[in-house]
């Protein structure tokens, strides 16, 4: 890696015009422009569905960009095939590494090596699995690796490509404390060796010690770029990672205070999970009354959709009791909890796409000649006996929240678990949503609310749980809930790293 | 610079170790050259079927299991290289070796005609298409007069060879099977087809281009059953296209293959020596050793997918385990334990 | 003339043959390799039955249907399901171990000699529109687009379609709104078997039917499924009077030989130019 500056348009590494990405009618990404310069480190942060990924995926060559133009180490990426991007210099590292399991370490560095010249392969391989400090577990079967030596394991394949560009996709998700730490120092010695590093991150202190600039997005669109103070003390920046405080003055809340003595319906102990060697929820325990609401909040990646998950039963707790009414459920398969009463409407809604509104509902029942349920959903959103006929898919963003909700209600659920009630909804539609929440659980529904929109969370919830990072940092009354501890959690503006 | 030495330290037991990978081969089969000559005429043919059957599954298993392309057409490469021998033999009359690398050259070119298209297909639509290609090939041949379908094609008697030239022949083919097949995983062309095999979207994004390795594996691989096919034809003295097409060659792959452990360098060894004698010992009762052998191959699949090599290598890490275990126990150090349970 | 119309009758009976697995392929996502041991296992059911019992072969083909179908659930149930979490090939090899072990116990049972169905009806002819057509073939058919329409039906409007469609559609959300994977999965392969099982009566009453004639049939069904498009039901239809028609004119003009080569050599065609099949629509990412 030989830095010269004798031609400064060799120099700028990426450089993006304009760039749009649209998948059918969704716009993932629109008019996204920036430079990349040799020797640089980006951050690129915005929430989920932002268009991070998205745009990670058009650096790296894995789509091509809809409109605009995207020049990355000199080759156009409009017609650049698969593959392409690795021969020319840009590694990539993923958030959940993906090693050929069945080789060896070496090997699977050896596999990536193959873009450079023969001579230069036995170099570039020795030089990857140092760099990364994986010459020790060379020999050892990548399926074998816990998860930090995994990460490595990634970092070291992308190296050994020999890149100028090395982008990395939340390469620090599921790691905590000292891991994080050496991750952190690790991606620090990366750049020193002459790399230029792409960092699309949610763990905010990652970006806070390495880059030097971060692009924000939101929406597809690029909210602002400026360095990582700049950013995480924007005003705007926090209102996306926060939601806004609603305008109306009247009270959403319309129940009474929960009584202090309320039974627990569902009581969760000690609950841990994830998936392969990584733990994204760990040793989570609460319970909640019937009727009452629990808003369950942290940034994302910290384990909230993970946890709605487990209690709902599709993916299965390591360890740790799930009981409703005193009974466990936790070794009970989905649909069997289903009829147990822990219903979920889950993020990204589900819907069965090319079934009609009726279908969909229908499917909730629990029997099909046991009808009185689909009456409460009409009765809730009216709307949804006008769509009846209309196939899911083609509906809104809102219609389609609204069926997912009704066909929740339809198995008559005793908790019922929204996992991210407001992901990629209008303002409006958001608070006829959480209007709708609060019926539920004026019914003495129980209700878990996953949400983004901390402000308007916290207007109806009798209890909070705050994660970070897969452990509870607060569980309690809404009012002891502060603002620090909302910083700390969501912006990883932390004390953390000195613990 | 001190870590450089770490790998030197290392080198000489692994090249000793490839030392003897290459070397054991080369000497069994001299061994079995060297001693072929007071052989029974009963045995030699046994041991001729033996050693096709183990050349069929080891090039079954460069494509279909270091590759991961469950090809179900196979039996087309055993019929072209028999056809092709017979029909050389019967009007050039060129030296047998020439022959048999001419026949073996014919199915790959063949092979690589029809992989070309036959690759874009992925997972079970690769299974599927090959397999109808097979049976549309095994249809023409059953009715193209080329073929004569009905009375086959003879080996010419004047060029006919003994039974135990056959067997030699078979030996140093399977010779060369297991030598190719570790080359194979040796050179980088193995790690490629590996790791398309393990992860393809990961492959590819890290630059191996599809094609270009499975090409030339899929080459190789008809190489060696077109040669195979040859010698099936030597050892018959005829070939007609019911036999030679048949399927069922692809199917004892399969088997053989699963058996032994799909993927790995001597399963295909093991599983064919292991349906060998099965079927020498239900020779008497016709059926009962594909029974037996398509029970286990549910078993195997449902309860050890790696095949006979998958538990003797989990055997093997077992016994390395309580060793390892043992050595702690002295020690007296047990903190480490838990963690590597956790990571297991 | 002749022609088309003996192609499309045929293909009536193909649509019946390729149901079964048009079913699992497009729910289950599996290729069943055994899928062709069904129809030869309702042929031979069927027979045994009509031998032991006596009576109209079609009649005895549905408790042969409910045979066979009470087979297939615990297959899918125990073995097959449980292995679709190991890889995508487990399964597949899975299938491809019952389809010998099937064949290799009727060879065993009932040797190597083809059997056909008899019937009263079985040798006479019928007219249809001025050709001259066996009247198996003719009832073959009927049955056959019968079960297209009762399937096709039943995926769209019964609950339990409904939750097989979901199933297809989206495992998990299924999952979600208490929809048993398991049961379900296994009931889409007992009547993917079931369904089969008629169609190979269907198949040794109008031709007939030996231990190891499933792999034909196996790969007459997919050229059907592959041309139709998967799980559905009327592009099931469509496929097999698409075969139908490629085999009989193919007939005509090579000779009858040349049947068995056409039909695969179309299987192969189709699957290089269109992957997803020629009647499919195309399908959202």
């Amino acid at each position: 890696m030989i830095m010269t500056d004798e031609n400064p348009a060799q120099d700028v590494l990426i450089r993006a015009a304009g760039v749009s990405r649209t998948f059918g009618g969704v716009t993932a990404l629109s008019d996204v422009s920036f430079e990349l310069r040799r020797g640089d480190v980006l951050g690129i942060m915005g929430p989920n569905g932002a268009g991070k990924s998205t745009l990670l995926s058009l650096l790296a060559g894995v789509r091509r960009p809809s409109t605009g133009e995207l020049t990355v180490c000199g080759q156009d990426m409009n017609r650049s095939a698969r593959g392409d991007a690795a021969r020319n210099g840009v590694g990539l590292a993923h958030q959940i590494p993906k090693p050929f399991r069945q080789l060896t370490v070496r090997q699977n560095v050896e596999v990536a090596a193959q873009v450079v010249p023969r001579r230069h392969r036995a170099a570039v391989v020795h030089e990857a699995l140092e760099l990364t400090g994986m010459l020790a577990a060379a020999d050892r079967p990548a399926g074998q690796l816990g998860l930090l030596e995994l990460k490595r394991l990634e970092l070291a394949r992308a190296l050994a490509l020999d890149p100028q560009v090395v982008l990395l996709d939340e390469v620090a998700a599921g790691l905590t404390g000292a891991d994080l730490d050496e991750l952190i120092t690790l991606v620090a010695a990366v750049h020193a060796s002459g790399r230029t590093l792409v960092i699309v991150e949610h763990v905010q202190e990652v970006l806070h010690r390495l880059a030097n600039r971060v692009l924000v997005l939101e929406w597809g669109k690029s909210l602002m770029e400026g360095t990582p103070q700049e950013v995480s003390t924007d005003p705007r920046v926090i209102e996306i990672y926060l939601g806004s405080a609603r305008e109306s003055d009247e009270p959403r809340r319309q129940r009474p205070p929960l009584p202090g003595d309320a039974p627990a319906l569902l009581q969760v102990d000690g609950v841990s999970a994830g998936y392969g060697p990584i733990t994204v929820v760990n040793d989570v325990s609460f319970t909640i009354a019937a009727g009452e609401v629990l808003a369950v909040l942290g940034a994302n990646g910290a384990g909230k959709s993970t946890l709605a998950r487990t209690l709902q039963g599709a993916s299965t707790a390591r360890t740790g009791a799930i009981l409703l009414d005193g009974e466990p459920v936790h070794h009970r398969s989905a649909h069997q909890r289903v009829r147990a009463g822990i219903a979920l409407v889950p993020e990204g809604r589900r819907l069965f796409g090319d079934m009609t509104v009726r279908e969909n509902l229908e499917l909730g029942l629990r029997s099909a000649r046991h009808r009185e349920p689909l009456d409460r959903v009409h009765e809730l959103f009216p709307r949804l006996r006008e769509l009846q006929n209309r196939a899911a898919g083609t509906l809104s963003g809102g219609e389609q929240q609204m069926v997912a909700i009704g066909r929740a209600l339809a198995s008559e659920p005793r908790v019922l678990i929204f996992d991210e009630l407001s992901l990629g909804l209008a303002p409006l539609i958001v608070d006829r949503m959480l209007d709708a929440v609060e019926r539920i659980a004026s019914w003495g529904t129980a209700v878990i609310l996953i949400e983004q929109n901390v402000h308007q969370a916290l207007e109806l919830a009798d209890s909070v749980l705050l994660l970070r990072r897969g452990d509870v940092i607060f569980r309690g009354h809404p009012r002891d809930f502060s603002e620090e501890e909302f910083a700390r959690a969501y912006l990883g503006i932390s004390d953390d790293a000195s613990s | 610079m001190t870590d450089l030495t770490a790998p030197r330290a290392s080198r000489a037991p692994r090249a000793l170790a490839r030392l003897a990978r290459y070397g054991a081969p080369l000497l069994v089969a001299v061994a079995l050259l060297a001693s072929s000559e007071g052989l029974r005429l009963a045995t030699v043919n046994q041991l001729t079927s033996l050693l096709l059957l183990a050349v069929l599954a080891m090039s079954w298993n460069l494509v279909s299991g270091f590759g991961g392309q469950f090809s179900l057409g196979h039996s087309i490469f055993v019929g072209v290289g028999g056809y092709a021998t017979a029909v050389i033999l019967d009007l050039l009359g060129l030296p047998l070796v020439v022959v048999l690398v001419l026949s073996g050259v014919i199915a790959a070119l063949i092979g690589v005609v029809l992989a070309y298209p036959m690759l874009r297909l992925r997972g079970p639509y690769f299974a599927i298409g090959t397999l109808g290609l097979a049976l549309a090939v095994q249809g023409w041949m059953l009715n193209w007069d080329f073929t004569r379908a009905s009375q086959g094609y003879s080996i010419p008697l004047d060029q006919s060879v003994d039974l135990l030239t056959v067997m030699r022949i078979a030996v140093v083919l399977a010779l060369v099977a297991v030598i190719v097949s570790q080359l194979i995983v040796d050179l980088p062309l193995g790690l490629r087809l590996l790791a398309l095999r393990d992860n393809e979207d990961g492959a590819l994004a890290l630059g191996v281009r599809r094609l270009r390795t499975l090409l030339p594996t899929w080459a190789i691989s008809a190489f060696l059953v077109g040669v195979m096919g040859a010698v099936v034809a030597l050892q018959n003295g005829q070939v007609t296209p019911q036999s030679a097409f048949s399927i069922q060659y692809t199917l004892d792959a399969v088997i053989i293959c699963v058996i032994g452990g799909l993927g790995t360098l001597y399963g295909p060894l093991i599983g064919a020596v292991a349906v060998f004698v099965l079927r020498q010992f239900t020779a008497d009762f016709a059926g009962w050793a594909s029974l037996i052998e398509a029970i286990i191959v549910i078993l195997i699949v449902r309860f050890a997918p790696d095949g006979a090599m998958g538990v003797l290598s989990g055997l093997s890490r077992l016994v390395r385990r309580a060793l390892v275990r043992r050595r702690r126990l002295e020690a007296s150090s047990s903190t480490e334990s838990t963690r590597e349970g956790v990571a297991a | 003339m002749e022609l088309v119309v003996q192609g499309i009758l045929l293909g009536g009976l193909y649509a019946t043959v390729a149901l079964g697995l048009s079913l699992v392929f497009g729910v289950i996502k599996m290729v069943n390799l055994a899928h062709g041991e069904f129809l030869v296992l309702g042929g031979y059911v069927t027979s045994l039955l009509v031998v032991s019992l006596g009576g109209d072969p079609l009649l005895l083909a549905i408790p042969a249907a409910l045979i066979v179908g009470a087979l297939a659930y615990p297959l899918q149930r125990y073995l097959l399901t449980p292995l679709m979490r190991h890889s995508t090939e487990a399964p597949i090899t899975a299938t491809f171990g019952v389809s010998v072990v099937v064949q290799t116990v009727l060879l065993l049972v009932f040797t190597a000699d083809p059997r056909t169905l008899n019937a009263p009806y079985a040798a006479s002819q019928v007219e249809v529109l001025g050709v001259g057509m066996r009247t198996t073939l003719l009832i073959a058919t009927v049955i056959g687009v019968a079960l297209v329409i009762v399937l096709d039906l039943t995926l769209r409007r019964s609950r339990f379609g409904r939750q097989v469609r979901a199933a297809a559609f989206d495992p998990d959300a299924a999952g979600l709104v208490g929809i048993d994977l398991k049961h379900t999965y296994a009931m889409v392969l007992a009547v993917a078997a079931a369904v089969s099982a008629i169609g190979g009566a269907l198949i040794a009453l109008s031709f007939s039917v030996d231990p190891v004639a499933g792999t034909g049939w196996l790969l007459r069904a997919f050229t059907v499924v592959v041309i139709g498009g998967l799980g559905s039901a009327r592009g099931t239809l469509a496929g097999g009077i698409t075969v139908g028609l490629v085999e009989t004119i193919a007939a005509a003009v090579f000779g009858a030989q040349y049947r068995d080569v056409a039909v695969f050599g179309a299987l192969v065609v189709v699957l290089l130019l269109r992957p997803q099949g020629l009647f499919a629509k195309v399908q959202r990412a």
